[in-house]
């Protein structure tokens, strides 16, 4: 067969070589060339639809060819498509292959033509190709009618997001026309001059009547529109399940999805398959089908649930087998059979699913609104279970479901049922007490008790038995009955001893009786009024120990309180007063005292919030303050006014009344400034007091602190070093020499060592030196106190003179490291008039002490340049002859007095 | 959007009551100046846009700027009011009854572009509507002197035909609907104003001459017999109601 069908298209393609070569020679159509090229056109879907047939192809001949089709639009020569389409074409057969546009076709023309060869997958680069057919032209503008303007394409159905085309078709080329898309002007594409295009994007859902979309002649009233139809896509079904509950019909269910929005012009259909049946079913209902079991027990089954509209197609599976999809219906006839006091058979029957098949179900017993019991049974046909540890007399729902015991698929609904058990005889003893009077020689008992609750009386309780035993005579009995719902009975008796037996009755039995004895002497029941009777309640256990139950605290009556607190008055001020009674005891007063009143007589009669007016017995008006808690004793009364005079009284009250109004205490308020001033100038008064005895008594100290008496050079001792040296060649210092500032005379006396060189009236003893010039910047001058007795070269905080700046603190503290150095420095730096006098000579170098910034530890010099403090503490002075100059290891006052006489920075 | 809707729907809903209330009352009222405040009333109900125009604008989405201006009433679709005004009482009612006629029957074909169910109920509320104004001018006829004359020959009117051409296209038909309703609502308008003429007519006639009223008192007894007679043609129309709002 394959050797004919290969010597059978070598044949044909022989053939058509020959053909060709002949046609190319003589003009005539090939065999099995296209011929009769029909073009219809499908405006709704903008589809063109080709037919033709194939030329001088046998009756009987089967030929593969493929056809290539190639479509133009607007001319011949701007092809847009090219397709070859191939088929099996047999003789006579006419052929017909469709194209859908995405420009609506009245939009261009359109040019259609086709050539033909003979299918040869194995050589498809060596068709030989007929002739092109002629072009065939589909105009449809020219069926379009008068009308001024068009828009195409109408009443398009398209899913959303798609992509559409628009256009419009003018008659005139004088109109200006826009088109709009919901009132949104679109802008267009120009085809030729009466004809625009417009390219929609992802088109969307707006309303369910579609979307306007509109061109209108700008200068006109014309207007021509469009509808698109967007639909929402059509969703997938979900949840697609099926499952049976007779295993006759299966019911299938799943969840449409969102709606398309167009379910008229778009309706959509559900269809179900079952594959292995070859069954289908077009669905009634969306969201739901029903699907006939088949009657030969078919287990597997393989459904494809299909929905559809025009636009789309989609399609779930499911494979499944019967048995594993049961839902069993729900159990009937459930029934209570046997019920007693605590139990009861509950049965029921299942909805057959057949003989092999078991179910699970589920039983719930509520009591009270609440599950109080679980139970799971299998089953076949008939259900049955025994609820037990129920209560008597109690009313309880069950309810029972079912599920397929092997396969579970889901539970059946609930089946209810209610049922009450029996009653049984009550359980508990009735709680009695009692009350015996003694009335005319008789003692009359009153009997009280209280009902039994529920759980106790297991059912219905009908009267109440009282049996009276005479313990006197053992023979006396007497019964008497109380009908339900009394709760008391009152008895009669002789002065004797009688023991009571109480028993509550149901319709099935009688309690345990209640039993109390009555002896006969009313007296024993007697209370005071208004005494405080503490009660403690024992029970008794079984091995007959007494154990505490409660405490009562109570009276038999209760009386108004006796007497009032005693209450001391504390805190008085201008505006208020502190009351307090804490000694006052509750306990001991003829009633439960609940809180206490507090009244306030004034003169003013306005009651303050917190409290209310109350008038008095002796019609007198006052306000009155009330304490809830009796534990609460103390009170502050307030809002006074200063200086006037107030009556208070405290007392209790119980529920039955108040204690007595008796005497009021009398209060006057004090001035309103007198405590304050008390407060403040005693306090004052004491304070300067002491200070002015401290200054008195410390007087000399304070003194020396505060005002110390300046140092006489004259006074010193080193004048008498120097009287005994007797240097007649003291050098006087010119006073050209320096460069003061300013010299204030601070002190002037005659010494006794005065210079017979220096004019007597002009030479000062002492002199301070006001420091220099805020302009002067530089290092602070030398200053140099000058007379007969010493000379100083030194920059001096203490003197109030400007501090030498040590530039290299670390070379300076080298130098002080030996005593040569330190002799070096002094000689160089600190006696600057000294490279006068003669060497050997003796002088004396003064070197003041003053407070120096620095400690005396030389590693701890600053760099920086202490600051020079203004009148700083002056301290002692010592004049030192340089010879007898030593280095100090420990003194930080020469340290850093030294330090100040640094070298290159004295001035002169 | 609820309460809009309760508050459109509810004017409707007790016309409806009202017009259904009149069966059920036996027999056309026979009270003239009664009868001619309803249908007065009614007239004005029924002109106002948000009874059926606006609901339709909204629904087929022509609320939009440049389309709006387009549902305008076409000349001739209704009888202008002039024309109207011009026509004497029997033929005015003959034609009153015959354009609300084809109204019903346009309206049922718009129902088929309306899809959503509320829209569609209103929509039912103003066919139930016309078909009890379409009653009381039954009962008004009756009322006028010569009902049982050979009748006029009513006007047409070529726009008011039951549905435009079926060629049309969903946007031609989309807009001609909107142009028939606000034509239908002017139309309503005018007939008001024709039914108001009516009333003042009829004081002046009492002021002026009040043995002419009494005249009519007594020719409407006769009419108000032969009303009865008329009663089962009436009762005839499918789904005809009578009454008015308030009377």
């Amino acid at each position: 067969m394959a050797v004919f069908s290969v010597f059978q298209t070598t044949f044909f393609l022989a053939l058509l070589s020959l053909r060709t070569l002949q046609s190319e020679v003589l003009s005539e159509p090939l065999p099995w060339a296209p011929e009769s090229l029909k073009v219809s056109i499908n405006s709704t879907h903008q589809c063109l639809h080709l037919q033709w047939s194939v030329h001088n192809l046998a009756y009987h001949q089967e030929l593969k060819m493929v056809f290539q089709i190639e479509i133009s639009r607007i001319k011949t020569s701007n092809v847009i498509w090219v397709e070859n389409y191939s088929t099996t074409v047999k003789g006579n057969q006419l052929l017909h292959w469709s194209w859908e546009s995405q420009l609506p076709l009245e939009c261009a023309k359109h040019f259609i033509r086709m050539r033909s060869a003979v299918d040869d997958a194995t050589t498809p680069e060596q068709r030989f190709w007929s002739n092109w057919s002629s072009w065939e032209e589909v105009d449809v503008q020219n069926s379009l009618g008068h009308e001024p303007l068009f828009v195409f394409p109408k009443d398009k159905l398209v899913e959303e997001g798609s992509n559409v085309t628009i256009c419009y078709v003018s008659r005139s080329q004088q109109n200006n026309i826009s088109c709009y898309l919901e009132g949104v002007r679109m802008q267009g594409q120009q085809l030729d001059p009466n004809v625009s295009m417009f390219n929609l994007h992802n088109v969307a859902f707006i309303r369910e009547t579609g979307t306007n979309i509109y061109c209108k002649v700008d200068r006109g009233d014309d207007i021509k529109g469009i509808v698109l139809f967007v639909s929402k896509i059509l969703e997938e079904p979900k949840d697609f399940s099926c499952e049976t509950r007779d295993f006759q019909t299966l019911s299938c269910t799943w969840d449409p999805g969102r709606d398309t929005g167009l379910l008229k012009q778009l309706p959509q259909s559900y269809t179900l398959f079952e594959s292995f049946s070859g069954k289908k079913t077009l669905c009634k209902h969306k969201g739901w089908c029903n699907w006939q079991v088949a009657p030969e027990s078919q287990e597997m089954y393989n459904f494809t649930l299909t929905a559809e509209n025009y636009l789309r197609k989609r399609s779930v599976h499911i494979l499944f087998n019967l048995t594993h999809r049961v839902h069993p219906m729900a159990p009937f006839n459930v029934l209570f059979k046997d019920v007693s006091v605590t139990n009861a058979t509950m049965t029921w029957k299942v909805h057959s699913t057949g003989n092999y098949y078991t179910l699970l179900c589920q039983v719930e017993l509520y009591g009270e609104g609440k599950v109080i019991q679980k139970h799971n049974v299998s089953v076949k046909v008939n259900g049955e279970l025994v609820l037990s540890g129920l209560e008597p007399d109690t009313e309880y729902s069950a309810q029972v479901r079912c599920a397929n015991a092997n396969h579970f698929w889901k539970w059946s609904e609930w089946t209810r049922q209610n049922f009450t058990t029996v009653e049984a005889a009550p359980s508990e003893a009735p709680d009695v007490w009692r009350n015996v009077k003694s009335v005319q020689g008789y003692c009359v008992v009153t009997l009280f008790w209280k009902p039994l609750s529920r759980l106790q009386a297991n059912g219905e309780i009908l009267f109440y038995n009282i049996v009276v035993e005479d313990l006197d005579r053992p023979s006396g009995l007497q019964l008497l009955s109380v009908p339900a719902p009394a709760n008391r009975t009152e008895l009669t008796l002789d002065q004797r001893a009688y023991q009571i037996h109480v028993t509550a009755n149901n319709s099935v039995g009688t309690s345990p009786a209640s039993v109390l004895v009555v002896s006969g002497d009313p007296g024993d029941d007697a209370f005071r009024p208004g005494v405080r009777y503490n009660f403690r309640i024992y029970g008794i256990s079984t091995e007959m120990v007494p154990y505490l139950l409660e405490k009562k605290t109570g009276y038999s009556q209760e009386l108004a309180p006796s007497d009032n607190p005693r209450v001391v008055m504390s805190n008085l001020t201008s505006h208020s007063f502190t009351l307090s009674w804490k000694d006052y005891s509750t306990e001991s007063q003829p009633s439960f005292i609940r809180g206490y009143h507090v009244y306030l007589k004034s003169k003013a009669g306005q009651c303050h919030p917190g409290s209310e007016k109350a008038v008095l017995s002796d019609d007198s008006v006052c306000c009155k303050y009330k304490i809830d808690d009796p534990k609460q004793k103390m009170f502050v009364v307030g809002n006074l006014q200063p200086e006037s005079f107030y009556e208070f009284l405290v007392t209790p009250y119980s529920a039955v009344g108040e204690g007595p109004h008796g005497a009021f205490t009398k209060v006057t308020t004090p001035d309103e400034y007198s405590p304050m001033l008390i407060r403040i100038i005693l306090p004052m008064i004491f304070c300067i007091l002491l200070i002015m005895i401290l200054c008195y008594l410390k007087s000399q100290w304070m003194k020396e602190k505060c005002y110390p008496d300046i140092p006489d050079p004259y006074k010193s001792s080193v004048l008498s070093l120097i009287k005994s040296k007797e240097n007649p060649r003291l050098t006087i210092m010119n006073i050209k020499d320096c460069v003061p500032d300013t010299i204030e005379v601070v002190n002037k006396h005659e010494g006794t060592g005065k210079s017979p060189t220096e004019p007597e009236a002009a030479k000062p003893t002492y002199l301070y030196l006001l420091p220099a010039e805020e302009s002067y910047s530089g290092p602070g001058p030398c200053i140099c106190f000058e007379n007969f007795t010493y000379n100083q070269a030194a920059s001096d905080s203490a003197s109030c003179g400007h501090v030498p700046v040590p530039t290299k603190a670390p070379s300076q503290l080298g130098l002080l490291t030996s005593s040569e150095n330190l002799l070096t420095a002094l000689e160089k730096n600190c006696m600057n008039s000294l490279e006068e006098i003669p060497a050997g000579e003796s002088s004396l170098n003064y070197v003041s002490q003053v407070a120096s910034p620095v400690s005396g530890d030389k590693s701890s010099l600053p760099t920086n340049p202490p600051q020079p403090e203004l009148c700083s503490e002056y301290k002692m002075q010592m004049a030192i002859p340089l010879g007898l100059a030593a280095p100090s290891s420990s003194g930080s006052s020469s340290l850093s007095s030294i330090t100040l006489l640094d070298e290159g920075e004295h001035y002169h | 959007m609820q309460a809009q809707l309760l508050w459109r729907t509810l004017p409707s809903l007790v016309l409806g009551l009202l017009f259904l209330s009149m069966p059920a009352m036996g027999s056309c009222s026979d009270k003239y100046p009664e009868l001619l405040g309803q249908l007065q009333k009614q007239a004005d109900f029924m002109q106002h846009t948000n009874t059926l125009l606006d609901l339709y604008i909204r629904s087929q989405g022509l609320d939009k700027n440049g389309l709006k201006e387009h549902c305008r009433e076409r000349p001739g679709a209704f009888p202008s009011k002039d024309a109207l005004q011009r026509l004497s009482r029997r033929v005015f009612l003959r034609t009153l009854d015959t354009t609300l006629g084809q109204v019903l029957l346009r309206l049922a074909a718009l129902e088929q572009d309306i899809p959503k169910a509320q829209d569609l109920e209103m929509l039912s509320g103003v066919k139930l509507n016309i078909r009890g104004f379409k009653n009381n001018i039954h009962c008004m006829a009756q009322l006028l002197p010569g009902s049982s004359e050979t009748t006029e020959p009513t006007p047409t009117s070529p726009g008011a035909s039951p549905s435009p051409t079926p060629t049309l296209d969903t946007f031609q038909r989309r807009l001609e609907g909107c142009r028939f309703l606000h034509g239908y609502h002017r139309f309503m308008r005018s007939v008001g104003q024709v039914f108001r003429e009516w009333g003042k007519s009829l004081s002046r006639s009492r002021r002026h001459s009040p043995h002419q009223g009494l005249l009519k008192g007594a020719r409407r007894m006769q009419l108000s017999g032969r009303n009865k007679r008329l009663m089962p043609r009436v009762q005839l129309a499918p789904g005809s109601h009578r009454g008015a709002p308030g009377g």
